[in-house]
């Protein structure tokens, strides 16, 4: 047997620590907070995204042939983990980083040619994912959108939701059924992925709608009303999309919970900071202080469940249940880090200067995406544990 | 502050699967001691409590040697070995906790013993001669004297008790720390020698079988040779054996919470009511899941702090961290097998109560759980109020 994979305990990739943090010094707490005072059509961090593009953080993990970094996707998880540490967010740009995998694993030549180095060099964005529906959530095999086969193309019709970034991207990868339910033998069959060309989309009845919510993460939802895909815009196999889709959602979770470690170091710095200038004045703060030692313990383990996690994917190593538990662990501990920094804070935290109220908003939503901790239990009794099915 | 940039060398393998002979030595081992030998154990005095043919067992199969030298007759291997070895005990539904203070006193020894003191003790403890080690450690309780020595022309007389001490009946040597002028300092005490002369025991009845007595020294005279290290040492000495006892600790709990994980879940599969296994259902399943999601994330701090110990840096938080989680998750997924079982929890036959009080004991002794959160909360996060 080939040697065992294994991951640094330390603070590896410290090149990218080092001149990501510096990167983002340029970008404040001030920055993200007048975002938040913008209408939907205004609240996208332009800036901030360009910075990164242009230093070329998004396109580390596309090959070097393809004009990317070569870097695993370990090293994009630092990247990410260092953007949040650093009171940023990359909520508007992360999925740069790892929808190119679907068309990376499983797209035709001609089609990697044309779009990766693109990608890469930030001429095209592809920020969008559209999955999720309505009536379908977690359950993706049951999606309504329908893609069908025309001469030359597909015609779509239907409707996603919570679909990030949409407005601000020029590609989305696009799940849709291209045969019925009723007509496949397994329900995961049948579904298929295409490359949209959003630009051309919007001119041929795709329609995205931004959703007002309470972080400010460009989400939107997008109807289609016979929107022409032509046949050149098909990843790999018709039918085989769901599978493809699997294969990239255990490197976005190791790189989101990345995201979320990051979010609970910059919880923990503040929190330890605040409590230690105040511990001299004679407050008597040692319950806080046993809660904060408490959710630094869970952010500390989380991070090496999703070092192992993305050691695993980088390896080759199937990490399905590692990939789930890091994701898991990092949402309960950033939430357990921010519930203590808020607290730490007392009245002090609902100041939207202090920036705890916003990163504490943000960091709920480790808890619900982009998978339910329910489905990462689910997944975990069904497959780890070995209990029956229980949905 | 939450930098670790002096560790970046050190790394994990994916999977662990070291020791893996050592580990089968063990699971023999453990089965020839089921369940039924450790509640006989319960029903007897306090004072017949200790596992003697179990210890004698593990002695003969020289894992009692597991960190002893090998010019000394040991097998001298790291850290990490003693880890998997109390892991796989409790996995299998053993307990090992009166090993503890076993391989933490050889640790201490062999750092700070006396050559005299190495040569006599480490090859006896390798080859299992019945030598164990027990702890006494300087406690302040209400009603007691804490042990100090005095001065004596020919080396120290020692006197005082101390609480709740691990096998102190079983012991062929004690290691006792006592207050004394110059600071905390360390003796090692021959108990054979000791018994007639001033030691008395007071073997515990408590909620599990700990092995626990309380002892008292009356003016126990000492020779000079019995001093480990110097006047005032002890906490020096200690800062690092107590490290290993954090990750032992540890390592016994996740093998509880392994334990557990696996029997709640057999039992979940197995038990049939409203028509299906009552794993199905969520309310069963998910307890069980995020408690095995716990345990397998306090496996791998423990893995870190092992991994730190044995590279001879400084593992003290991340032992703290792995202890302070462990003992939770164990709790949590022993729990969450308790509600499994139903009514079925509380028959000892199923041992799931028996095990069940182990876990909740071992977050309140020897050392208390909120011990670990003092050290995080100090040592990494710089609070002065929780010292």
């Amino acid at each position: 047997m080939s040697e065992i994979p294994s991951f640094s305990i330390g603070e590896d990739y410290p090149e990218y620590r080092k001149s990501v943090a510096k990167l983002c010094e340029a970008f404040p707490g001030s920055y993200w907070r007048e975002l938040e005072d913008q209408p939907p059509s205004g609240s996208y961090p332009t800036a901030f995204v360009q910075a990164l593009t242009s230093a070329g953080y998004l396109a580390v993990l596309i090959p070097e042939e393809y004009g990317g970094g070569g870097k695993p996707v370990r090293a994009g998880a630092v990247i990410l983990e260092t953007i949040h540490r650093s009171g940023c967010s990359a909520g508007a740009c992360h999925a740069q980083m790892y929808t190119m995998g679907t068309l990376l694993r499983h797209g035709s030549e001609a089609q990697k040619r044309q779009y990766l180095p693109k990608i890469a060099s930030g001429e095209l964005r592809l920020q969008a994912f559209g999955v999720t529906e309505p009536t379908t959530g977690s359950d993706t095999t049951q999606l309504k959108t329908r893609a069908e086969k025309r001469d030359g193309g597909y015609v779509v019709n239907g409707q996603k939701v919570w679909i990030s970034r949409a407005a601000h991207s020029d590609l989305m990868l696009l799940l849709a059924r291209t045969t019925p339910v009723e007509q496949v033998k397994k329900r995961a069959d049948g579904i298929s992925v295409f490359l949209v060309d959003m630009n051309e989309a919007k001119k041929n009845g795709m329609k995205i709608v931004p959703i007002d919510a309470m972080v400010n993460h460009n989400t939107t939802e997008i109807f289609f009303d016979d929107v022409w895909l032509p046949e050149s815009s098909l990843i790999g196999q018709e039918g085989k999309g769901f599978k493809y889709i699997l294969d990239g959602m255990n490197a976005e979770r190791c790189l989101v919970s990345a995201e979320a470690i990051g979010n609970g170091r910059y919880f923990m710095d503040k929190a330890v900071a605040y409590t230690r200038a105040r511990e001299g004045r004679g407050r008597n703060l040692q319950s806080i202080e046993r809660t904060i030692a408490d959710a630094f313990a869970k952010l500390d383990v989380a991070d090496l469940m999703v070092r192992r996690a993305a050691a695993m994917f980088d390896a080759g190593v199937s990490c399905g249940a590692e990939a789930n538990m890091g994701k898991f662990c990092s949402g309960e501990a950033v939430w357990a880090c921010a519930e203590a920094c808020l607290t730490a804070y007392g009245h002090d935290g609902l100041r939207s200067d202090r920036d705890v109220e916003r990163k504490w908003r943000d960091s709920r939503m480790s808890r619900n995406s982009p998978v339910s901790p329910n489905m990462i239990l689910n997944f975990v009794g069904q497959h780890v544990l070995g209990l029956p099915r229980s949905y | 502050m939450l930098m670790h940039e002096s560790d970046s060398d050190l790394r994990i393998p994916v999977q662990a699967d070291d020791f893996a002979d050592i580990c089968k030595t063990v699971e023999n081992i453990c089965a020839k001691f089921p369940a039924k030998y450790w509640r006989d154990l319960e029903d007897r005095p306090a004072s017949e409590h200790y596992p003697e043919a179990f210890v004698g067992a593990l002695a003969e199969a020289g894992i009692l040697g597991t960190i002893v030298p090998e010019a000394l007759g040991g097998t001298e291997l790291p850290v990490a070995a003693v880890a998997t070895i109390m892991e796989t005990i409790h996995a299998c539904g053993c307990n090992g906790a009166v090993l503890i203070p076993q391989f933490e006193l050889t640790l201490l020894v062999g750092a700070a013993g006396s050559e005299e003191m190495k040569a006599t003790l480490l090859p006896k403890i390798a080859e299992g001669a019945a030598t164990m080690l027990s702890f006494a450690r300087l406690t302040r309780e209400p009603n007691t004297s804490p042990a100090s020595v005095s001065k004596t022309a020919n080396g120290v007389t020692l006197s005082g008790s101390s609480a709740r001490v691990v096998a102190p009946g079983r012991s062929d040597y004690m290691v006792v720390e006592a207050a004394e002028e110059g600071g905390r300092s360390l003796f090692l005490v021959d108990l054979a020698d000791a018994r007639n002369k001033g030691f008395a025991i007071e073997p515990l009845r408590e909620l599990v079988v700990t092995n626990a007595a309380d002892i008292r020294f009356d003016g126990l005279e000492l020779s000079a040779k019995s001093r480990i290290g110097e006047a005032g040492a002890a906490p020096a000495i200690l800062a690092r054996t107590d490290v290993l006892r954090r990750i032992l600790e540890a390592s016994a709990a996740i093998g509880d919470g392994r334990f557990f994980s696996r029997r709640g879940a057999k039992y979940a599969n197995e038990r049939v009511v409203f028509g299906n296994p009552i794993g199905s259902y969520q309310g069963i399943q998910f307890p069980l899941a995020r408690a095995h999601v716990e345990v397998e994330a306090a496996f791998i701090g423990l893995r870190k702090a092992v991994e730190l110990f044995d590279a001879g840096r400084d593992a003290a938080i991340a032992a703290s961290i792995a202890r302070h989680l462990a003992l939770d998750a164990a709790w949590n997924m022993a729990d969450a097998a308790f509600t499994t079982h139903g009514g079925f929890a509380f028959a000892r036959e199923y041992d799931i109560e028996r095990k069940w009080r182990d876990v909740r004991a071992a977050r309140l002794a020897p050392f208390p759980g909120e011990d670990d959160l003092k050290t995080i909360g100090v040592a990494q996060l710089g609070f002065t109020q929780l010292t």
